[in-house]
C-alpha cells in the first residue's frame, strides 16, 4: 500500500502502540505501552509528551530529538533507515523504544 | 532522637546512603538507590526543619533528574523538574556535576554538562538557566577535560558566586550572577601553549570557609613538566589572583581540595601522580595544611601502606560538621574511608562498592 500524502496523514492521524522499555514504564503507570493518535514518529512523540511528559523526558532531549541512545523502530525497521523523525505511521503500527545495549 | 551521621555516596552505578552513630564504625547501609545510574553529585541540606537528601543521577540513555529525599535516604522522589536548555540553545544536558544550596531554603544551583548553571526558588519544582553564565561570550570555547566539560564547584561565598569550570577556569559573580567574570591570574594551564589564559584553565575543585570570604583554595590541574608546585594555589583577594601553596607536597596533580568546617586555615588534598592519577608510590596520603598552605602535614595512619592504585575523585572528599570532624573519601574501588579527628587515623568504613564519585557527611 502507498504511503499516505503528508496532507492526508495529518488531517487523519493513526492509531498507533508506542512500546516501551522497563526503565520508562513507571512514568506511564507500569504500563509496557501506551497507544497514541499521530501521524508520523516525530507528532507520536509529541503526543507522548502532551500526555505523559515524564516518559518523554527519557525518550527525548530538549530538541524534541530522540536521546543518543535511544533506538526508535516502527515495526521492524530503525527509523533512520526509514524517514527518520518524519517517517509516516499507519493505524495498528507498532513503534518501539529501545536503549542501546551498552554500559559496562 | 540522638544525632546521627549520614553520609551520601554517590557511585558510578547508584547513590547509598549510610547512617549511624556519630563515631561509631558500623553503619547501615541503604541503595543502590537508581541503580544502574551514575550519581556524580548529592546534597545534604540541613536548613530546613528535617534533613533533605538532593542528588542527582545521570543516565546516558534516559536522561537526568533530581531527586529528594526527606526522611534520610529511605526514599526519593524526583522533584517537579529538571534543568534543561532551551530548545533552540542548541546544547542538550548530559549529566549533572553539582548541586550546592542557594540563598533560601529554596533555593539550589545545578551545574551540569555541557557547562552550564542552572537554578531553582521552589525547591526543585522549575528550573531557571543563570543566564550571566550560560550565555557567557566564552563559553563556546570551553573545551571538555577528561571526564567531560562539566560545571563541577558551585561556591556561594559572601554575597559572591564562585564556579569552577573544566575546562573554563573559575568565574565569579559579585553582582547576583548578573554577570561573571573569568578570574584565573596565578592559575596556570600547562597542558596549553599559552600558560597564564584569561581562562581555560582545568580547575579541578575550589573551596572556601564561609568566615573567609576573601580566601578561596583551588586544586588545579598541575602536571607540569618544568614545575612541580603549580597544582594547589591560594587567593586572598576573592578570587581575582592566585598564588601556589603547593610547596612540600609530593605530586603536582589532584582533583578534591576541602576546608575544615571550623578552622578556615586547614585544608586539606590528596596530590596524585599525574600519570596514574593514584598516590605517589601507591601509597595512599591524605595531606592536611593548619597555616592555610604554609606547610603540609602527611595523613597515612590506618590506610594502605602498598599497592593501592585508586584515584579520589573530585567530589569523593568531605568533611562532616562535627565538632572534631571526620574527613572523608571514597574511591575509584568501591571504598569509604573515615579520617578520624581531621584524618589524624584512618578506617575503612566499606568497601566492594562500585566506583565512587562522590561523598557528603552531616551531622543531623
Amino acid at each position: 500500500m502507498e504511503a499516505p500524502a503528508m496532507s492526508d496523514a495529518a488531517s487523519n492521524p493513526a492509531h498507533v502502540e508506542l512500546a516501551l522499555p522497563p526503565a520508562v514504564r513507571p512514568a506511564v503507570g507500569g504500563r509496557t505501552s501506551v497507544t497514541l493518535a499521530a501521524s508520523d514518529v516525530a507528532g507520536l512523540l509529541a503526543a507522548l509528551k502532551s500526555t505523559h511528559v515524564a516518559a518523554w523526558r527519557m525518550v527525548c532531549d530538549e530538541r524534541s530529538e530522540p536521546r543518543p541512545h535511544i533506538h526508535v523502530f516502527v515495526n521492524l525497521d530503525r527509523i533512520q533507515s526509514l524517514r527518520g523523525l518524519a517517517t509516516p505511521l499507519r493505524e495498528g503500527d507498532v513503534v518501539t523504544i529501545v536503549p542501546a545495549v551498552s554500559g559496562g | 532522637m540522638a544525632a546521627r551521621m549520614v553520609v551520601t555516596v554517590g557511585t558510578r552505578k547508584g547513590l547509598f546512603v549510610l547512617e549511624g552513630t556519630p563515631r561509631g564504625k558500623k553503619f547501615a547501609v541503604r541503595g543502590p538507590f537508581f541503580p544502574g545510574l551514575s550519581v556524580n553529585a548529592a546534597l545534604i541540606d540541613l536548613r530546613a526543619s528535617s534533613p533533605r537528601l538532593v542528588a542527582a543521577p545521570s543516565s546516558p540513555w534516559f536522561g537526568c533528574t533530581i531527586q529528594l529525599s526527606t526522611d534520610l535516604g529511605k526514599k526519593f522522589k524526583p522533584t517537579g523538574a529538571t534543568p534543561a536548555f532551551a530548545a533552540d540553545d542548541g546544547r542538550t544536558l548530559k549529566q549533572i556535576w553539582s548541586l550546592a544550596e542557594g540563598k533560601s531554603k529554596k533555593e539550589w544551583y545545578c551545574g551540569v554538562e555541557p557547562a552550564a548553571l542552572f537554578h531553582t526558588d521552589d525547591a526543585g519544582a522549575s528550573w531557571q538557566p543563570v543566564k550571566g553564565l550560560n550565555d557567557h561570550a566564552h563559553a563556546k570555547q570551553w573545551q571538555p577535560g577528561g571526564g567531560g566539560l562539566c560545571l563541577h564547584t558551585i561556591l556561594p561565598v559572601d554575597g559572591a558566586l564562585h564556579l569552577g569550570i573544566s575546562t573554563g577556569g573559575h568565574y565569579c559573580s559579585r553582582d547576583g550572577n548578573a554577570t561573571f567574570a573569568a578570574e584565573n591570574k596565578g592559575i596556570d594551564a600547562a597542558f596549553s601553549p599559552d600558560r597564564n589564559p584569561e581562562f581555560g584553565q582545568c580547575v579541578h575543585k575550589i573551596t572556601a570557609h564561609p568566615s573567609r570570604p576573601n580566601r578561596l583554595y583551588l586544586q588545579n590541574h598541575g602536571g607540569a613538566e618544568d614545575r612541580q608546585d603549580l597544582s594547589v594555589v591560594r587567593s586572598d583577594d576573592g578570587g581575582k589572583t592566585w598564588t601556589s601553596i603547593a610547596k612540600g607536597l609530593p605530586g603536582d596533580f589532584g582533583f578534591p581540595i576541602v576546608v575544615h568546617p571550623h578552622r578556615p586555615d586547614t585544608v586539606w588534598v590528596m596530590p596524585l601522580e599525574p600519570q596514574t592519577r593514584t598516590c605517589a608510590g601507591a601509597k595512599p596520603t591524605v595531606w592536611r595544611s593548619d597555616d592555610a598552605g604554609a606547610s603540609w602535614l602527611p595523613l597515612r595512619k590506618g590506610l594502605p601502606k602498598k599497592e593501592a592504585w585508586f584515584t579520589v575523585l573530585r567530589d569523593a572528599m568531605a568533611t562532616d560538621q562535627a565538632k572534631h570532624a571526620s574527613l572523608w573519601f571514597g574511591t575509584t574501588t568501591g571504598q569509604l574511608w573515615r579520617g578520624h579527628d581531621g584524618g589524624e587515623e584512618w578506617e575503612q568504613v566499606v568497601a566492594d562498592l562500585p566506583p565512587i564519585h562522590s561523598v557528603r557527611a552531616a551531622l543531623v
